[in-house]
């Protein structure tokens, strides 16, 4: 209901000669629906503990849609899955807790908002991790792909991993790894030997080294795992 | 550094001979398989071998394409001549794996959603501008084409270096012969020929450089016999660089590490991944190439320059392989089939290195140029055929034109010019390493910046490197035009790019 007023209201916006009789009908239908729902809804208080909130219902529903999409795509896996259910179990609990005395007070509502909006955050925060959910929000979120640069692959909202490949703490790591690696620091003329080889050279190459065994590790565990063929193979 | 098998004939009799034969005709074998394994008409297929290739077959393409003739041969008569401070080259081939980082996971996904085929393909998806498409396939043809011209060169000495012939006339036999069977191979296999027989030529290359390794230990002795000889007689090569030289050092990181990773036939390698486990993998393993090869052909330099210092008094520094062969040579027939072996090394290493950068510049000419501004409505059977047209044209007018070159006293202007080759790259760094990242960059600054960077390299072409003049400094502060190009570049791209997307004010 809440949709279709919002998509009339939209319309009337619209009508640029602001139609009257429109505002009137919606104004009418508001009325009717407010009365509807005040005759109709029942109190919190006579909600049995055994029965959620809407707002737990609407939650449910909605990560269960998710997961479902998540699974079909295959970009949820197990982990991922379970995480998110204790989410949703963990709102129960916190409602259950609340509706210990069978009412569910004005501070009360106000403190489950707060912990169904952090529990949000955190579902998204999980769910931006993964693929799939750039190819949902793909259609809402981006526009054309191609000459706008706007693909969603090109930008995608996140990449799940991608933080070990651009996180500054990488390229400090290479910064420090080419000080020490470079020979600036080497007195000139230095003739010591160590392993049959000059000094500076040995501490070159094992630098060298480092540098190609923290490159190999970070292709090996920080690839961006944006990849469909991922799953397949 | 131009590669340079060496001045001096090298035979080795009838066995060694027909051993490379063998080595070179079943490359046109491999040609034929990878015909038959073809799937369709489309350049898809013939440039890229369709679905890709595995982690195997990947690793031993990129290995034998960035590993051309110039690492085993220009890169022993480096360190033969400046000794020990050459280890920048092994810290530079990393540079260029960790610059694959900052474009190369992304890239692959782009290139399998969208079908990319050549690197302009990526900047067309992104920016949309026909100006940035001309421009960029531009630099990425001249820089590549310097670089096949380089393998031609590298052929021709080779088979200077194999034969007894008149040295003029076994350089163009050699070429003509070497590019005809390249051609050959590639014209009936396209990339699945190129990058099969990168797994023969990259296996081969790997053979070499571990005998290589075993041969200076048993021939000259411990490296601390070396070390101490080298400190003798030159002791500049075994101390550590200072002033110009370690300008020099961390130029070359920089610059290597960024333009290297942009070579288009590498990129067309990241595409032509079959999945990004398989690019993943390969990478990892190409890491940690530049110990198991660079260094290598590091300690070989530098052992010739500590035992036979004589030998490279007044000759080509790029000779010092081949002094060291020789030397080799000289134990009886073991010696001579470690030579031998050492040799298909090196054809291989040049051979597999100019082939990708054929099929790499005919694919930017038939996709970008012919198929983006000439017809653009072509159809994949005809579009392949002219890939395949335009390769005979390069391969014939190139190898005239090396074979011209070889004869002339210096080299002319242009070529000197397509020397600055990865001076021109590394202007592409910017679209391809930040445009795949931000979403802010736009096809306007980025064309300016790529256009005045290039512009700015190039001319240091004409300034004179000593001088009072602020360009003469620049020039010989030992940094090289193209980082001071890309400066510019990155100036004018971000910033315009920045300015262009800034809020605007609503009046009112």
């Amino acid at each position: 209901m809440h949709r279709r007023l919002l998509e009339k209201a939209h319309k009337w916006q619209e009508t640029r000669n602001s139609d009257l009789e429109l505002g009137k009908e919606m104004l009418q239908k508001l009325v009717h629906s407010v009365r509807e729902l005040d005759s109709n809804s029942r109190k919190d208080s006579e909600i049995f503990l055994s029965e959620n909130t809407s707002l737990i219902n609407g939650y449910r529903v909605w990560l269960g849609e998710l997961i479902a999409r998540g699974c079909e795509c295959k970009g949820l896996n197990s982990g991922l899955r379970s995480r998110l259910e204790v989410q949703l179990r963990n709102l129960e609990h916190y409602e259950e807790l609340y509706k210990s005395d069978r009412h569910l007070w004005s501070n009360e509502r106000e403190h489950l908002h707060k912990q169904f909006l952090r529990l949000t955050q955190e579902t998204l925060a999980i769910l931006r991790r993964v693929y799939w959910l750039t190819r949902l929000t793909r259609s809402t979120h981006f526009d054309r792909p191609g000459k706008t640069g706007h693909d969603p692959l090109l930008f995608p909202a996140t990449m799940s991993r991608s933080s070990g490949f651009f996180s500054i703490r990488v390229w400090i790591v290479y910064l420090i790894l080419f000080v020490i690696g470079i020979p600036w620091y080497w007195p000139s003329g230095d003739e010591r030997i160590f392993l049959g080889f000059p000094l500076w050279v040995v501490v070159t190459i094992a630098v060298s080294f480092v540098i190609s065994c923290y490159t190999a590790r970070l292709f090996w565990n920080h690839w961006p795992s944006l990849d469909e063929e991922e799953g397949q193979e | 550094m131009s590669p340079d098998a060496g001045a001096e004939p090298l035979p080795f009799g009838l066995g060694g001979l027909i051993f490379i034969g063998c080595y070179l005709l079943s490359l046109i074998g491999i040609g034929w398989l990878g015909r038959r394994a073809s799937k369709e008409t489309s350049l898809q297929d013939f440039y890229l071998g369709g679905k890709g290739v595995g982690f195997l077959v990947l690793w031993l393409t990129l290995f034998a394409t960035q590993y051309s003739g110039n690492t085993i041969i220009g890169f022993t008569g480096k360190s033969a001549k400046i000794g020990f401070a050459w280890i920048t080259a092994v810290q530079f081939m990393i540079a260029i794996v960790i610059s694959y980082q900052l474009f190369a996971p992304k890239l692959h996904q782009l290139a399998k959603r969208h079908s990319f085929i050549t690197p302009t393909d990526f900047l067309n998806h992104r920016f949309g501008s026909r100006a940035i498409n001309l421009l960029a396939t531009a630099i990425m043809v001249a820089a590549l084409g310097n670089f096949f011209l380089a393998q031609l060169t590298a052929m021709g000495r080779a088979v200077e270096g194999l034969t007894t012939f008149d040295p003029d006339l076994a350089f163009a036999y050699g070429v003509v012969f070497l590019a005809a069977i390249m051609l050959v191979y590639e014209l009936l296999g396209g990339f699945r020929a190129v990058a099969w027989t990168d797994v023969i030529q990259g296996t081969v290359l790997a053979v070499g450089f571990a005998v290589l390794l075993v041969l200076i230990f048993q021939q000259f002795g411990s490296p601390e016999e070396t070390t101490r000889k080298l400190l003798e007689h030159s002791a500049e090569k075994a101390t550590p660089p200072k002033g110009m030289a370690l300008r020099q050092w961390i130029n070359f990181i920089l610059l290597f590490g960024c333009a290297g990773a942009l070579y288009p036939q590498a990129i067309q390698r990241i595409y032509a991944a079959k999945s990004s486990r398989a690019l993943r993998r390969g990478l990892a393993a190409m890491s940690f190439m530049p110990l198991c090869a660079t260094l290598i052909a590091i300690l070989v330099g530098v052992t010739v320059a500590a035992h036979l210092p004589e030998s490279l008094e007044g000759a080509k520094t790029d000779t010092a392989l081949t002094v060291m062969l020789r030397q080799v040579a000289e134990g009886g027939c073991f010696g001579t089939a470690i030579v031998v072996l050492i040799l298909a090394a090196i054809l291989g290493a040049i051979m597999s290195t100019g082939d990708s950068a054929l099929l790499s510049i005919s694919s930017m000419l038939t996709k970008d140029i012919y198929q983006g501004f000439v017809s653009p409505g072509a159809s994949q059977k005809r579009l392949t055929m002219v890939g395949k047209l335009v390769s005979i044209v390069l391969v014939f007018s190139l190898t005239a034109l090396t074979i011209y070159l070889n004869q002339l006293e210096g080299e002319i202007t242009l070529v000197q010019l397509l020397g600055m080759k990865f001076d021109m790259l590394i202007q592409l760094a910017p679209a391809f390493m930040i445009g795949i990242h931000w979403k802010g960059m736009r096809a306007g600054p980025v064309f300016l910046g790529m256009a005045a960077g290039l512009v700015f390299a190039l001319s240091f072409f004409w300034v004179p490197a000593e001088g009072m003049g602020v360009l003469s400094m620049i020039k010989s502060s030992g940094f090289n035009p193209g980082l001071y190009g890309l400066v510019l570049n990155l100036v004018i791209c971000v910033g315009g790019s920045a300015l262009v997307n800034r809020p605007k004010k609503v009046a009112g």
